[in-house]
Order: structure tokens, then C-alpha cells, then sequence
């Protein structure tokens, strides 16, 4: 039986919820937006599946992120963002959405010029911004270089302040992202259970001797200490985001 | 500075005592060309200092902190205290001061201080969340009086403790950044020592950026980096070249404006000489940013971040 299991989880029938360890039928996990049915928790998704569950039918419209680059041995742009203009239960906006199974969503050089292109393009069309993060933090192999892209997103949203800009931070937003661009927007959301914050709680217990308490660093704990102004269940994430378009 | 490296220096200040003793016995010639030669000998070894080693000496006990730097380039130091919002943070110090004849504001981080090396007083330089928002107060300060903002870096990373998460130190950082990239005054930065991941950064740009030779500037320290990379801390000297943050690196890559060379051995050596060259590079860059009309300047400095990227 537990061979049977391992094959069918092995091929993608059946998924394991990480959070009550149930065993859904994925085709069934996938129509309830990758929601664990037994206890809600959201699992992580990727930005194609993220943009498919959002947008109306024919919604999105990709952009450019790579601008001039030039890629080195003409290896193709890296798939850690996408942003496109995009409809969302009928709402014009640009949306950008980082992926996590990418590196981390771990932030560098390349994701800076994306997020900066992707202010910019908000600019131009003069539309709202929903950016969807999701990154363990600035992408520490480019040494000095991936810090500075913190300086480089802060700025492109200062410089934008005007443009209406909605951050849902998704599991997990931590360390250069959290404490840059994402949470300069003027609406924050989050989903239920996403992990945000600045520093890794193993340096936190390693620093302190403390063992952290559950819901650290959760989304309902940003809640109630006054950094989040919404937790939205990825059910209700279109008509929220929508109405709050609607407003701008 | 290795042990082993720090032995043999001690050796050749031994052998040049007892040398000098003989030579003086003697009564010959000066001892004008040993020095030199010994000096030289010296100087190849620290030239030959890894970037772990400069890691070591931004860390080193002696090294002088922000209370040295203030004491000796400003006149009249004003400490203000406190975010207006719940407390004071003991790892930001800040206040009004005189640079010569020009009013300026002053933050930085405080690791300890200099005559009791208390370091968890200060919480080792790691700011809170409260210490950004302090930081943010007297940086509004310096923009309604158009007074320069002076700030000096000094801290292995912003506070790992619940506390600072709870208060929003992510929220925090983001909106220091925002602040010194925006505010209408201009800014020297000033890397004097450790200058680790976004809590470096939160007060670690500016209009010019000072950085002394060993200090380390860096997305994490090298023993996170090796943490992460490979299960455990044994990396740390590779990982310090893979992160390339010594002043000299930023320097060649066209982070920072002015490089300071430090003594044989480290700023400790000869602090005076250290301070006295931060503080003739903050005039001239002062000088030189109050020449330029508020617009100019942040357009000058809409350039600059935005070219933060690597060359070719």
C-alpha cells in the first residue's frame, strides 16, 4: 500500500498536504485552486499557475522583462518573475508575479531590472500594480550585487509612488524582497499561512536561545500586529483584488 | 590577520628590538634602512591580506567605532534619542553636530563603546525596528533644515530577535532605504566596519559612499553564506571571495566613491590617521554636494542608483 502511495505521489496522482498530511487526488487539489480541503492550508504555486487562476479568460498579455539584455551564450532570461497586463474579473492592471520554485524567488541583478521594468511599465499605461511575492530573499551568490537591487526596486517604487500598487505576499516573503519594494505598496495582502519577515528563524533561535512560537512570522501574526492590512483566501483573491481596482 | 601572521610580526618587532639594542651598542650607522626594510616587509604581508582577513579586522574589538569618528571630525555633538513611537534604540546613535562651520545631522550604528567595549548594550550595532525609525526622524530633520546627513555603518545585520520581527523590521528597513534614497539633502555614507545584508543597507547609501579598505560590505556574512551553501561554517574563507565586499572590491566595481587605506596591520593601528582621512573626504564630498541645487542632486543621485548594476 505505502509502495502504491510513493508511485502515485511519485507520478503526480495523488499530492501529500505538507500541513495535515492528508492525501488529495491532484486533479481535486488542483480544481479547489490548490487549497488543502481538509484544512486550508494553500500550497505553493507557481507564477503560470498563479496567472491561469487570476486572470480572465485571454486576461494576461505578457511583457518583456529582459529589456537589452544580452544573455551570456545566449542562455534564455531566468523564469524567477512574470508580468503581464492582465484583466482580473474584469479589472485592468499590470501584474507581476515572482516564482518561488525558481531559486528560491531569490533576488539578483536579473530580478531587479525585471521588478524596476515592471514599475515602469505601470507608469507608462498608467494602470494599477498587483505584484504577488514570493522569494526567501536577495539571491546572496551575486555577493554586493544583490543587495544594492534592494536600493534599485525601493527606488523604482518611490519614484512611482503615484501609481496605485497592491503587494500579496505569498508563502514565503522573507529577508531583501520583504524589506524592500514588496512592502512599500499602498494595500498589503497576504495569503492564509504565507511565512513573512526579515530574518530566518534559525538565526532568530541560533541568536536568541528561544524556541519561536507558532505563528511567528505568519500572516495572521502581521495581521494583528498592524503590517497587513487583509489576509485573502485564494478563493476570494479575485473579487478582492478586483474591488480594490475598482477603488483606484 | 591570522594568528600565525600576527606570530610573525611579533618575531620581526623582536628581531628589530634586539637588533637596535646591538646597533645602538654599537654605536654605528642609523637604523633608517632596517626600518625601511622591515617596513616593506610588513607592508608585502598585509598587501597579501585575504578577504576572510579583512573580514577579521572589520570585526576587530579595536577598531574604531562611530564614537571615535564623531569625537574627532565634528565639533558640538547634540545626541537626540528615540523613534517618537515606543523606545530608543541603543544600536543607532544619532544627533545634530558641526562639520567645521556647517551644521549636519549624524546617524550610525553603535557596536559598543569605545572605552567599555559593551557590546549587548548595544545590542552589537544591530539595529531594531525603533532604530530605523529614528533613523528616519532625524533624516526628516536634516531635509526640512537642508542640513547634510552624515551616516556611518557599522553592524553585522539588523537585530534577529522576535521583538524587532513583531515590530516590522522588514517594514522598517524598506522604509529607511526609501527614505535616504529620497530625501532632498545630500548624504555621505560612510562604511566603517561590518556592514552585513539590509541592515547595512538601511542607512548604508548615499550621495558619496566612503568605505575603508577592510571593511566588508555584503548580502550576508561569509559564514552565512557558508551556512547555506554547505550545511555549516567551514567555507567562510572561500565564501568571503565569492562575496568580493571588501572596501578595495567595491571600490574597483564603482560602488563607492573613496577608498581609505588603513594602516599596516588595520585601522586600530593608528586610528587618528584613519578618522583624520574619513573626515577629509567627508568635507570635500559635503563641499562638493552643497554646490549642487537639491534638484540636481537627486537627479545625480536617480543615476546612480539606478546604475547599480554590474559593469559589461
Amino acid at each position: 500500500m505505502t509502495e502504491l502511495l510513493d508511485l502515485a505521489k511519485k507520478d503526480g496522482r495523488w499530492s501529500e498536504c505538507p500541513s495535515c498530511s492528508e492525501i488529495i487526488i491532484t486533479t481535486k487539489l488542483k480544481e479547489n485552486l490548490w487549497v488543502c480541503s481538509h484544512c486550508n492550508h494553500h500550497f505553493r504555486i507557481n507564477a503560470k499557475e498563479r496567472i491561469a487562476l487570476l486572470c480572465d479568460q485571454e486576461g494576461f498579455i505578457g511583457l518583456d522583462l529582459t529589456g537589452q539584455t544580452v544573455h551570456q551564450g545566449g542562455v534564455p532570461p531566468e523564469d524567477s518573475i512574470r508580468a503581464g497586463e492582465a484583466t482580473i474579473d474584469g479589472q485592468k492592471c499590470i501584474l507581476a508575479v515572482m516564482d518561488f520554485t525558481f531559486k528560491g524567488g531569490s533576488m539578483g541583478v536579473y530580478l531587479g531590472n525585471a521588478v524596476v521594468r515592471v514599475f515602469h511599465y505601470a507608469q507608462e499605461m498608467k494602470v494599477p500594480l498587483v505584484f504577488f511575492t514570493a522569494s526567501g530573499g536577495v539571491r546572496i551568490q551575486e555577493g554586493i550585487w544583490g543587495l544594492l537591487q534592494m536600493i534599485r526596486t525601493v527606488h523604482a517604487r518611490t519614484a512611482t509612488e503615484k501609481i496605485p500598487m497592491i503587494t500579496v505576499f505569498t508563502d514565503p516573503t522573507t529577508g531583501g524582497v520583504s524589506a524592500s519594494f514588496a512592502s512599500l505598496a499602498d494595500i498589503l495582502l497576504a495569503e492564509p499561512g504565507a511565512r513573512i519577515g526579515f530574518a530566518g528563524p534559525r538565526v532568530i533561535e541560533a541568536t536568541t536561545q528561544v524556541t519561536l512560537p507558532p505563528g511567528f512570522q505568519e500572516a495572521r501574526t502581521l495581521l494583528a500586529h498592524g503590517f497587513l492590512d487583509r489576509i485573502v483566501s485564494r478563493h476570494e483573491l479575485r473579487s478582492t483584488l478586483s474591488s480594490f481596482l475598482r477603488w483606484f | 590577520m591570522t594568528k600565525k601572521t600576527k606570530d610573525r610580526l611579533i618575531d620581526v618587532d623582536n628581531a628589530l628590538k634586539d637588533l637596535r639594542d646591538s646597533i645602538s651598542r654599537l654605536d654605528v650607522a642609523d637604523m633608517s634602512e632596517f626600518e625601511r626594510k622591515v617596513d616593506d616587509f610588513r607592508q608585502e604581508i598585509y598587501d597579501g591580506i585575504t578577504r576572510w582577513g579583512s573580514v577579521e579586522l572589520s570585526r576587530y574589538p579595536d577598531r574604531p567605532g562611530i564614537d571615535g569618528y564623531i569625537e574627532r571630525i565634528f565639533e558640538s555633538f547634540m545626541e537626540l534619542k528615540g523613534d517618537r513611537t515606543y523606545e530608543d534604540d541603543p544600536a543607532i546613535i544619532g544627533g545634530l553636530a558641526f562639520l567645521d562651520d556647517t551644521p549636519v545631522v549624524i546617524i550610525g550604528h553603535k557596536k559598543h563603546s569605545t572605552h567599555t567595549k559593551d557590546y549587548m548594550k548595544y545590542h552589537y550595532g544591530m539595529a531594531s525596528p525603533s532604530g530605523h525609525h529614528k533613523a528616519m526622524r532625524l533624516l526628516r530633520l536634516a531635509e526640512k533644515f537642508s542640513r547634510p546627513l552624515i551616516t556611518f555603518v557599522d553592524t553585522p545585520g539588523a537585530y534577529p530577535v522576535p521583538e524587532a520581527e513583531y515590530r516590522g523590521q522588514a517594514f522598517s528597513i524598506a522604509q529607511c532605504i526609501a527614505a535616504i534614497a529620497s530625501v532632498r539633502a545630500p548624504v555621505v555614507a560612510c562604511i566603517i566596519g561590518e556592514a552585513g545584508s539590509g541592515g547595512a543597507l538601511a542607512l548604508g547609501f548615499g550621495d558619496r559612499i566612503i568605505m575603508l579598505e577592510n571593511a566588508f560590505y555584503g548580502s550576508i556574512s561569509p559564514e552565512g553564506f557558508s551556512s547555506i551553501m554547505f550545511g555549516d561554517s567551514s567555507m567562510k574563507v572561500s565564501a568571503a571571495d565569492t562575496l568580493k565586499g571588501t572596501g578595495k572590491d567595491l571600490y574597483r566595481e564603482g560602488i563607492v566613491d573613496s577608498l581609505v587605506k588603513e594602516p599596516v596591520g588595520g585601522a586600530h593601528n593608528n586610528p587618528e590617521l584613519v578618522i583624520d582621512e574619513v573626515g577629509r573626504l567627508i568635507r570635500h564630498h559635503v563641499h562638493e554636494l552643497q554646490s549642487l541645487a537639491v534638484d540636481e542632486l537627486i537627479m545625480q543621485r536617480t543615476r546612480s542608483i539606478q546604475s547599480l548594476v554590474p559593469r559589461g
